[in-house]
């Protein structure tokens, strides 16, 4: 039985792993290049890109009393025995729940994205025109968000959302309106500037429906820590869950006497 | 009354406070299989336990935790939504809690003696379920 709008997240075990060695092998490809190995590079890159595509979360299928977590990868990677779930809990409807607690790996990629591109920057020694300042400006703001949204509260972020789209829409703005007085862009340049500008504000109003519309359900066992992405009915998510747990538990399962009771 | 069976209860809450499967055997004299089940269906009935009150007052599940014996609720009561939280405490059966309703003692001694806080605190208790 497949779960409806639930899938799994890359966060932890063996996908977690192979979804930060994806981006680490994706910056070093990048290193590669740089240093003069362009046809490593270009291996490592396509590498990286299959680690990663193996690692995306494609379904949650409950069967003969396990949760099935499929991902890219071509065999299921984490079987969940139903009669092992300790816990279960929608981290973002806890008023102290925070994703970074139970997956501390999820904050691997975040960070690279953050550091690594000031790192390309610095080793191979390029200067960046100062009216390309705002470029700059998207890895650092892409990375801090993803970890934001990892390491605070819901109810947190909600309100660091919409108080930052705010400020990020007015000093983007004015600086924006600075480069634009100084250097006088025209064409294509001007066209980048104002392009960047609003990829940066939409990203801030994308960020806050994500957040919205989708929740992380941690499941606990014997054996650690599984998130599950949910992005469809925020309320019934762990009621489906359980609602499957009770219908795929093992016979003589007490969740299973209990459904037979109900039913009958 | 919601309640799991007596020895079964025993094996439970020697768990709950952090005793090994192969600790609980020795200590009360049974195999690690025996335990293992045990604890097994006792999470079980705790999860039907929990759902089932959800069910019933048409509560939304936010947390169950079934090692500790805990539920974490949301009601709606009107247009408002009210945290309730439930607990399984030995001999007693499972209990429920308002937010804004006082924690009794013997909720915190149990809190306590589980290990789900350090202190008699009703607020530290919160806190705990809460994150």
């Amino acid at each position: 039985m497949k779960l409806e709008n639930i899938y799994p997240a890359s966060y932890s075990g063996l996908p977690g792993i192979l979804n930060s060695l994806g981006t680490i092998l994706m910056v070093v490809a990048m290193f590669f290049s740089i240093s003069g190995n362009p046809e490593l590079g270009f291996a490592t890159f396509w590498i990286a890109w299959a680690l990663l595509l193996i690692s995306v979360g494609k379904e949650v299928e409950a069967k003969n009393g396990k949760l099935i977590l499929k991902y890219g990868f071509p065999k299921p990677l984490i079987k969940i025995e139903i009669s092992e779930i300790r816990e279960i809990a929608d981290i973002m409807k806890l008023r102290k729940g925070r994703i970074s607690k139970y997956f501390r790996q999820a904050l691997v990629v975040p960070i690279l994205i953050l550091i690594l591109p000031y790192i390309y920057i610095f080793a191979k020694g390029i200067t960046i025109p100062l009216r390309y300042v705002v470029f700059l400006l998207l890895p650092a703001f892409v990375g801090i968000m993803i970890i934001l949204y990892f390491t605070m509260t819901l109810s947190n972020y909600r309100e660091f959302l919409k108080r930052a789209t705010i400020i990020v829409a007015v000093v983007l703005a004015v600086l924006l309106l600075m480069i634009l007085v100084i250097f006088r862009p025209t064409g294509n340049v001007l066209l980048l500037l104002v392009m960047t500008y609003l990829l940066l504000v939409m990203s801030f109003a994308l960020l806050m429906s994500i957040s919205l519309k989708r929740n992380v359900v941690l499941i606990e066992t014997g054996r650690g820590y599984f998130g599950l992405i949910c992005s469809g009915d925020r309320n019934g998510t762990i009621k489906e869950l359980l609602m499957v747990m009770r219908k795929e538990a093992p016979d003589k399962h007490p969740l299973k006497v209990a459904q037979n009771v109900q039913t009958a | 009354m919601f309640k799991l069976p007596d020895r079964m209860e025993e094996i439970w809450l020697l768990r709950a406070k952090c005793l090994r499967e192969v600790e609980i055997s020795q200590g009360l004299g049974i195999s690690k299989q025996a335990v293992n089940k045990a604890l097994k269906d006792a999470r079980a009935k705790l999860f039907e336990m929990f759902f089932s009150l959800a069910e019933v007052f048409g509560f939304e599940v936010v947390r169950i935790n079934v090692e500790k014996g805990f539920m974490v609720a949301n009601a709606k009561i009107g247009k408002e939504v009210k945290r309730v939280y439930f607990f399984y405490i030995p001999k007693m059966g499972a209990r429920a809690f308002f937010e804004d309703s006082e924690f009794p003692e013997y909720l915190l001694k149990h809190a306590l003696e589980i290990g789900l806080t350090k202190n008699l605190n009703g607020k530290e208790l919160l806190q705990r379920v809460e994150r």
